[in-house]
């Protein structure tokens, strides 16, 4: 396991999961579990690159014990992915693992946990709070859990969320002989940096990080607002430790406003999901330790918003099966020349800079849950640019399940030495099947 | 799923059948009625019978049967909210097949606009809003779709009086169905409702072509106070030959449950 995420983290992690599994012994505590285990294959099309590979084969697993006791509660999930062909790409973290006091109008939840805050199916600009794991699906990127004290009210139709977040939790970077590298074959990406509000650049992992979510259901519709201040996950400035001749990525402190929108119209779904963020910092003293390969992400203005809008419709065919019909576009706008902004920050900050999805879930209504999923994401700038996935999942049995996926990419070629935004999954066409155990 | 009829189909109290023997009792007074007034009066006289049971919790079991004969369950936990002045809300946990297990659908359901829904997806951690438009769709691969389990308010529905019948020594009226909503999976429906359970003991759909496409058989009734409950389910599709039951336990009316769990951002709790 490589890049586990800090022997704290597991610690901690671990005792939760102790300590609900010793209230089974209790019949005071209500205890349910679940999980499951799974064997993970996915096949690249061969891009002749000694240094990469190609094929990857992985048990994966995922765990959850849930404890309840009057106004109390304890929850442990945690995943693990071990990679026998790629061992970088292993990794095991805690998705959730806190405890809950919920009382009629306040709850108080402390430890690690996931936020969602989206609407859409395939653009996700809310939905920053959580750092990524990211050799996954590139339209939903799994998320690690953030270790944070929530404080929850219930206001009118919905509720009010501050959040306190001490802890800078790094995203997990494919490995160095992953399709997906951000920093090419054979070079291993090296522990986050933080660029400090002071403009320092550190590698401690403590400091504040806030927000305040909204939350209502008006009508027919469920609205959020929030204002999150954290450090930034998603866009890291790669750079050099010239001292260890090892590569880094650097994360800014950000601000962020933004919000979710879902409406029932008539059977149609109608979603957006909006953020605008400011980059606190947009230059760091220099520091000896890190030099950037691209010195304008440290001195360029990176405020920037995001957008998305989507449409869902589903309709029931004679034969029994559904189809539903899924559309969303997500545009970036930067500061820059224009409306457009400056086009190469869009491509740098954004791997769905301006991009429409179009797809079609067909279920087929069975027993085994048979479904198809196709999808394209087309680049409306370059229509050229576009990738396509075609996946079909079932049950077998009860307790089984089989996932399979054949995903395209047609995309710019790579910077050898550092690719930039999609360019990273150039030819990374592939296949992928996935058998797992649900307990 | 809503007001579900899968938990409190053509609900009536005993406390009403007086009502009702008064109201149709009589027969030279239902001579004088039309068809459909006395079907209205029926309908509206079930659903206010069924009024202040407070709240409802079962778990609930469900076998999908395939032509060949093979078999496959589904388990959920239900629990329902009365409301006053609109439809009930209600809110599923699904807990088997395995890989399901964790869902959750929360359902508000209204007298005459269609119902708010939201799916909460435990994988993901996030609460969905879902379109309840679309009736005929089937629920968890059986042969129940979510216009047979959801809201059967009155106003949904045009009624019509047809016959009174005895079955097994049971006093029964025939009755007829047809839903108004224009995107509904069936042309009619035709109820047989036990004047004893005040509840129907049968019921058989017609598709839009006006065809028999399902039966369903509602049996094993057990009383919980002054209202009545059934224990199983079954639904017969004639047009496949597959076949779905619906299983009732631990059914508790009027138990206290905790109203925040009806709202949508309660969903992952």
């Amino acid at each position: 396991m490589s890049q586990l995420l800090t022997p704290k983290a597991f610690f901690t992690g671990g005792l939760f999961c102790l300590i609900a599994l010793s209230t089974t012994a209790n019949a005071q505590w209500a205890v349910e579990s679940r999980g499951e285990l799974g064997l993970e294959t996915r096949v690249f099309q061969p891009d002749d690159n000694p240094g990469t590979n190609d094929q990857n084969v992985a048990a994966a697993a995922r765990l959850q014990v849930d404890s309840r006791k009057g106004d109390l509660r304890l929850r442990f999930r945690g995943f693990v992915r071990h990679d026998q062909t790629d061992r970088g790409r292993s990794a095991a973290f805690p998705e959730e693992a806190w405890a809950q006091w919920k009382g009629e109008r306040f709850s108080l939840t402390v430890g690690w946990d996931m936020v969602t805050w989206t609407a859409t199916e395939a653009f996700h600009p809310a939905d920053v709070v959580n750092a990524r794991y990211f050799d996954s699906n590139v339209e939903n990127f799994e998320k690690v859990g953030e270790p944070l004290a929530q404080l929850r009210m219930k206001l009118g139709q919905g509720n009010i969320s501050a959040y306190l977040m001490p802890y800078f939790t790094s995203p997990i970077f494919p490995s160095a002989q992953s399709r997906l590298s951000f920093t090419g074959p054979g070079v291993s990406m090296g522990g986050a940096r933080w660029l400090t509000r002071d403009g320092d650049i550190t590698r401690d992992r403590l400091g504040a990080q806030w927000a305040v979510n909204l939350q209502q259901t008006v009508g027919d519709a469920d609205l959020s607002f929030h204002v999150l201040q954290n450090q930034d996950r998603y866009n890291p400035v790669i750079g050099i430790d010239p001292t260890r001749l090892e590569v880094h990525p650097l994360f800014k402190p950000v601000t962020q406003i933004g919000g979710t929108y879902q409406q029932v119209i008539e059977g149609l779904i109608a979603k957006a999901e909006f953020a605008y963020r400011y980059y606190d910092r947009s230059d760091a003293k220099p520091s000896p330790t890190f030099i950037a390969l691209d010195p304008r992400q440290l001195t360029e203005n990176r405020d920037h918003g995001v957008a998305a809008l989507g449409l869902e419709y589903s309709v029931s065919h004679d034969i029994g099966w559904e189809s539903t019909f899924i559309v969303e576009g997500q545009s970036v706008f930067a500061e820059g020349k224009g409306l457009n902004g400056n086009a190469r920050i869009r491509h740098e900050l954004n791997i769905f800079q301006r991009d429409v999805m179009g797809g079609l879930r067909l279920a087929f209504q069975d027993a085994a849950d048979s479904t198809l999923l196709l999808f394209a994401v087309v680049d409306l700038e370059n229509a050229e640019q576009m990738f396509g996935n075609l996946g079909y999942n079932r049950r077998l049995g009860e307790e089984w399940s089989l996932k399979a996926g054949l995903r395209f990419f047609n995309l710019p070629p790579k910077n050898p030495d550092m690719p930039v935004g999609f360019e990273r999954w150039h030819k990374a066409n592939q296949f992928t099947l996935t058998l797992m155990r649900h307990f | 799923m809503t007001k579900h009829r899968l938990l409190r189909p053509f609900p009536l109290t005993l406390s009403a059948i007086a009502l009702l023997s008064g109201v149709f009792g009589n027969s030279e007074d239902a001579n004088a009625e039309s068809p459909e007034e006395k079907g209205l009066k029926i309908a509206q006289s079930l659903d206010r019978a069924n009024e202040g049971y407070a709240s409802e919790s079962s778990t609930m079991e469900m076998t999908l049967v395939n032509a060949h004969g093979d078999k496959t369950s589904r388990k959920m936990k239900s629990q329902i909210l009365e409301t006053k002045d609109d439809g009930d809300k209600s809110r599923i946990e699904f807990e088997w097949p395995a890989d399901v297990k964790g869902t959750r659908m929360l359902t508000w359901t209204h007298k005459k606009d269609d119902d708010d829904q939201w799916l909460f997806l435990p994988a993901i951690k996030r609460v969905k809003r879902i379109s309840s438009k679309n009736k005929s769709g089937s629920f968890m691969g059986s042969e129940f779709t979510y216009e047979d389990l959801g809201s059967q308010e009155v106003e949904k529905f045009k009624h019509k009086f047809l016959a009174d019948e005895m079955q097994n020594g049971r006093k029964i009226w025939k009755m007829e169905r047809i839903p108004t909503a224009a995107d509904s999976g069936y042309s009619k429906q035709i109820a047989w409702v036990d004047r004893e359970y005040n509840n129907p003991i049968k019921i058989e759909y017609y598709d839009r072509k006006g065809e028999l496409l399902k039966t369903a058989a509602f049996s094993d009734f057990k009383k919980f106070g002054k209202f009545w409950r059934l224990g199983k389910l079954e639904m017969k599709n004639h047009q496949t030959r597959k076949y779905s039951t619906l299983v009732w336990h631990d059914r508790k009316v009027g138990v206290a449950v905790d109203n925040a769990l009806f709202e949508s951002d309660e969903l992952e709790n």
